[in-house]
């Protein structure tokens, strides 16, 4: 009866170790990514998603803030797909092809991406749809 | 006397018949071996092309991924 007691106890105890080590994992994982606080709530409400070619969409109608936003961010991303596409002798919108596929994959649960047939979908606990020509 | 003329005039044909055939027969299997000597050499050489093909992806692919995780406040 005691054992079992302080068993349950300890099941507790690492229950709640188990739960801030998550939080702080999670809390590091979103600052590691290093997100303009406007562009993640963007990303979280479903406001922006990710799109096939590389690039940030507005899903949707949305506000002039968004689409300036998605307007910036375009500009940024194409200065680093151009630099890679140099480097590897490549087109700027192959790059950011391979980006988007990679951009797709990195979604988190509940974000928006653009599924190859243009529609925009929300990432689920499963793998995302790719395109057929992602590697 | 008559049905034996026949008789044979009939086995004359199917022999003439026969060899024609064989001619013909023997001249399309060496047309197609014709045909099949040249063909091995080349799915090798295109299989190692799309495997060299498929490794350039993969790079260049890996290369935008590590640009994306240098700069990943914008992705």
């Amino acid at each position: 009866m005691k054992h079992t007691e302080i068993k349950s106890k300890f099941g507790l105890k690492s229950k709640i170790i188990t739960g801030i080590v998550g939080l702080s994992v999670l809390a590091g994982a979103a600052y590691a990514q290093g997100r303009d606080p406007a562009y993640q709530s963007a990303r979280d409400s479903g406001a922006v998603g990710e799109k096939t070619d590389g690039y940030l969409g507005a899903v949707g109608n949305q506000s002039p803030a968004i689409n300036s936003l998605v307007r910036k961010n375009y500009l940024l991303r194409k200065q680093v797909y151009t630099k890679t596409a140099q480097a590897q002798g490549i087109s700027v919108e192959r790059a950011a092809f391979f980006g988007g596929c990679k951009n797709i994959q990195r979604t988190v649960p509940g974000e928006k991406y653009q599924a190859p047939d243009g529609s925009w979908k929300t990432r689920g606990s499963g793998a995302p749809e790719l395109d057929a020509s992602c590697p | 006397m008559t049905y034996m003329k026949t008789e044979k005039n009939n086995v004359m044909v199917i022999r003439i018949l026969g060899v024609k055939w064989t001619f013909i027969s023997l001249s399309i299997i060496f047309l197609n071996s014709c045909i099949n000597v040249a063909s091995p050499e080349a799915p090798i050489v295109i299989n190692l092309n799309i495997k060299v093909q498929q490794e350039i992806l993969i790079k260049q692919a890996k290369a935008v991924e590590e640009a994306i995780e240098e700069n990943a406040g914008i992705f």
